[in-house]
């Protein structure tokens, strides 16, 4: 019974009951948790209901708790008999049978069961909504509600609209300074009553800009300075290379400046008249020159182009030579051959060559087929082993490439099996947190092993029972047999002779007596099983400690009676 | 995080309770406060400046411009007592009121400084409306629903100095809507896609 403990108080603590880790089995509940569970599995039970889940200290309510629970629980269909006093007035078997229905009855998925949903439309449009508000990173707002167009929530902000951005726009400020080194009367006089406050040095929109950054070097006023930054590529990206690329920027004004100044008070001393002839002389040897210019250039011209013709010209010229060579070498050589068939001498001896190269000639071609036949010979057994080795090797490499499949096709399983492990693994992992359940069947496997070993035991008493009552079967048969024989033996003497009528009369009132005998021994046995039936009843009746329970029962009953006395000295 | 050094002489100026009492301190704050969070000054500088007026301009101005740098440096509250305490030299005392002023009025300057900059008109709101013409003098068949769409375009207009309202209108049919549509989810999609990847 303790497994069975076990897993109602597991399912009970999974229900939120104040079960204590000292309690371990149904004998150490108290009233308290028995109402409190039963009114946890009826809340699972029955959606959207509250039990009270506490006892009150007053007689009448627990009373009414009490039977108020007993109803529900025959409304869900439980068909023992139940009232208040199975809950009030609880013994363990009864009430582990009534939770055991309880906790088969609850719903099976309880994570299911707090999540009812809500049926209808405006519920569900409700849910839906709340969903998206959820998600939605930022709400629509209505600008007039912005704050410039940024809205705050949460220390987050989110920016609407930057409709009130206004450019970068800096102006240079004036700010008074103690540390000034030309601290004189007439600063002081400037600061105190000339300059403005900085909030008046520029309007509201540009006074942040000015506050944060100064940009006097870059102004438009000094525009030598705003062309020449413009021509710089990258101005230094960190704070300290930009003043140093400002000091810079700055001597090489100042350089240019001078050298400016410098040109200007030379091109002043010199008188305006001889400068102004001078300049017109300038003007005339300058279109002189242009002129000139302008005929040396078509000059040039004209002499390119006469010297590419006489490059053209020359290379055909070379051209012309080269086949005049062939040529004439051509001729040359004909003229030789013409000489010497010309004389007959020279002929014949020429036959005479022509026939002994032949001769030759035949000859090497018989040496020649003698070497050529074995080498071909042999040329072609090679390569009948060629091809032999080659078909091997080709064997060879078919099996490599079957192997070398099938080593891909286990690479395969391999991972097909190393995935399944794994998921397996988790599979594990996951069911390992249900090791109750294992237990659970474990123990339930137990109980069954049990529970067949008890039942051969039963068979094996079952056919000692069937054997004894054989023999005594038996046994009333052969008596019976035995009667009879004596008897027709003795009855065929008794009608001539005294004694052995005597005899039959005793054997007749040994017969009956023995009868009693057999009789009474059976009613013995009947008896003695009616016995062990009662001891049974006694036993059941005093687990159920009635004497106990009368007792606690009889002491509610006194303090209601107190209550009522109570009761009515108040109404009084 | 680093002030000028004249900025920082300059506020040790708060530390003498002869020039700066604690009234004039509390008013100066809520003047820099005001201004930056692009309000109006809230005391008459003249009353405050009482006879030091160089000095006071000084310290107003510095003070204006700690605020601001500390805003743009995001500096919290600790971070700001921190600073003041121990790279300008100021007492606890007007420290904290000063971190006091800075932390509750931070989020409206954040706001003034996310506002500076150049953007392009900005889509705060639309009104529409669906027309369905049954019948009109040109014309007897008609496609669909009209939808009308006015966009409400908000832009800096750089004469006024201030915000102003735009409108632009547009009027299409289904299709073209359906076309509209499925580009703007487009653009949101490739949004969220260019979020994912960053």
């Amino acid at each position: 019974m303790d497994e069975v403990d076990n897993i109602i108080i597991e399912t009970l603590k999974a229900l939120n009951c104040d079960i204590t880790e000292e309690i371990s089995s149904l004998k150490q509940f108290d009233d308290n948790l028995v109402v409190q569970s039963i009114s946890s599995c009826l809340e699972a039970i029955i959606p959207s209901s509250k039990f009270p889940k506490k006892l009150s200290p007053s007689m009448a309510i627990r009373l009414k708790t009490a039977s108020y629970l007993a109803e529900q629980v025959k409304d869900i269909g439980f068909k023992d008999e139940i009232g208040y006093q199975t809950i009030l007035y609880f013994n363990e078997i009864e009430i582990r049978r009534l939770l055991i229905f309880l906790i088969e009855k609850l719903p099976k998925d309880l994570d299911n069961f707090p999540q009812v949903r809500e049926v209808g439309y405006v519920p569900e449009i409700l849910s839906v909504l709340k969903q998206k508000l959820k998600t939605f990173p930022a709400l629509w707002i209505p600008p007039q509600l912005l704050n410039r167009g940024v809205h705050i929530h949460e220390n987050n902000f989110y920016i609407h609209s930057y409709g009130n951005s206004i450019d970068l726009n800096i102006k240079k400020l004036k700010i008074p300074s103690q540390t000034d080194a030309n601290n004189s009367n007439n600063s002081k006089f400037y600061n105190i009553h000339i300059l403005p406050v900085v909030t008046n040095q520029c309007t509201n929109q540009q006074l942040i800009p000015s506050l944060l950054f100064e940009d006097c070097i870059y102004s438009k006023k000094n525009k030598s300075m705003l062309d020449f930054i413009t021509n710089i590529p990258i101005i230094g990206k960190t704070d300290e290379s930009l003043v140093d690329n400002n000091n810079k920027i700055g001597s090489q004004i100042i350089l240019r400046e001078e050298i400016d100044q410098k040109e200007m008070t030379k091109e002043a001393a010199k008188p305006i008249n001889q400068v102004l002839l001078e300049a017109d002389n300038i003007q005339n040897i300058s279109e002189n020159f242009k002129v000139e210019e302008q005929k040396y250039l078509t000059l040039k011209k004209t002499v390119d182009d006469n010297q590419s013709f006489l490059n053209k010209l020359n290379l055909t010229i070379k051209e012309e030579e080269e086949i005049l060579q062939d040529k004439t070498n051509c001729l040359k050589i004909k003229m030789k051959t013409m000489a010497i068939l010309s004389q007959e001498e020279n002929l014949h001896k020429l036959k005479q060559l022509v026939e002994k190269a032949n001769s030759r000639l035949l000859d090497l071609a018989k040496q020649w087929n003698e070497v050529k036949g074995p080498l071909l010979e042999e040329y072609n057994s090679l390569k009948a082993s060629l091809l032999e080795e080659d078909s091997v090797l080709q064997e060879k490499q078919h099996k490599f490439k079957s192997i070398l499949a099938a080593y891909d096709e286990m690479l395969n399983d391999l991972k097909h099996k190393v995935e399944l492990e794994q998921k397996l693994i988790e599979k594990h992992q996951q069911q390992s947190k249900n090791t109750n359940r294992s237990t659970y069947t474990k123990n339930i496997m137990e109980i069954i092993g049990n529970i067949k070993k008890q039942n051969h035991e039963m068979q094996k008493i079952l056919k000692d029972t069937k054997d004894v009552q054989k023999d005594i079967n038996s046994l009333t048969g052969q008596i019976e047999r035995s009667f009879t024989i004596s008897d027709e033996l003795i009855f065929l003497n008794a009608k001539k002779d005294e004694a052995s009528r005597k005899s039959y009369k005793l054997l007749v009132s040994l017969h009956s007596e023995c009868g009693e005998i057999v009789k009474i021994v059976s009613d013995i046995g009947f008896i003695e099983r009616e016995c062990r039936n009662l001891q049974e009843l006694i036993d059941i009746e005093t687990t159920k400690e009635i004497a106990v329970k009368l007792k606690r029962l009889n002491e509610d009953l006194q303090q209601m009676k107190e209550e009522n006395i109570n009761l009515q000295k108040q109404v009084q | 995080m680093n002030l000028k050094e004249v900025s920082k002489n300059s506020l040790k100026l708060l530390n003498n309770v002869n020039i700066v009492s604690d009234d004039i301190f509390r008013c100066l704050l809520e003047n820099s406060v005001s201004v930056l969070s692009g309000g109006q000054e809230l005391h008459a500088n003249e009353s405050l400046f009482g006879s030091e007026p160089d000095l006071m301009k000084e310290l107003y101005a510095n003070l204006l411009i700690a605020i601001v740098e500390f805003v743009r440096n995001g500096l919290n509250k600790e971070e700001v007592q921190q600073y003041l305490i121990s790279e300008c030299n100021i007492n606890k005392k007007r420290s904290d009121v000063f971190a006091d002023a800075y932390n509750n009025n931070k989020p409206e300057i954040q706001i003034s400084l996310l506002n500076i900059g150049n953007h392009p008109p900005h889509i705060t709101d639309v009104n529409w409306s669906i027309d369905f013409i049954v019948k009109s003098s040109t014309m007897d068949k008609f496609g669909g629903p009209l939808f009308r769409v006015s966009f409400t375009i908000e832009t800096f207009n750089q004469e006024k100095q201030c915000v102003q309202m735009d409108h632009l209108n547009f009027t299409c049919n289904s299709q073209e809507m359906h076309d509209l549509v499925y580009k703007l989810k487009d653009a949101g999609r490739q949004c969220e896609r260019i979020v994912m990847e960053h």
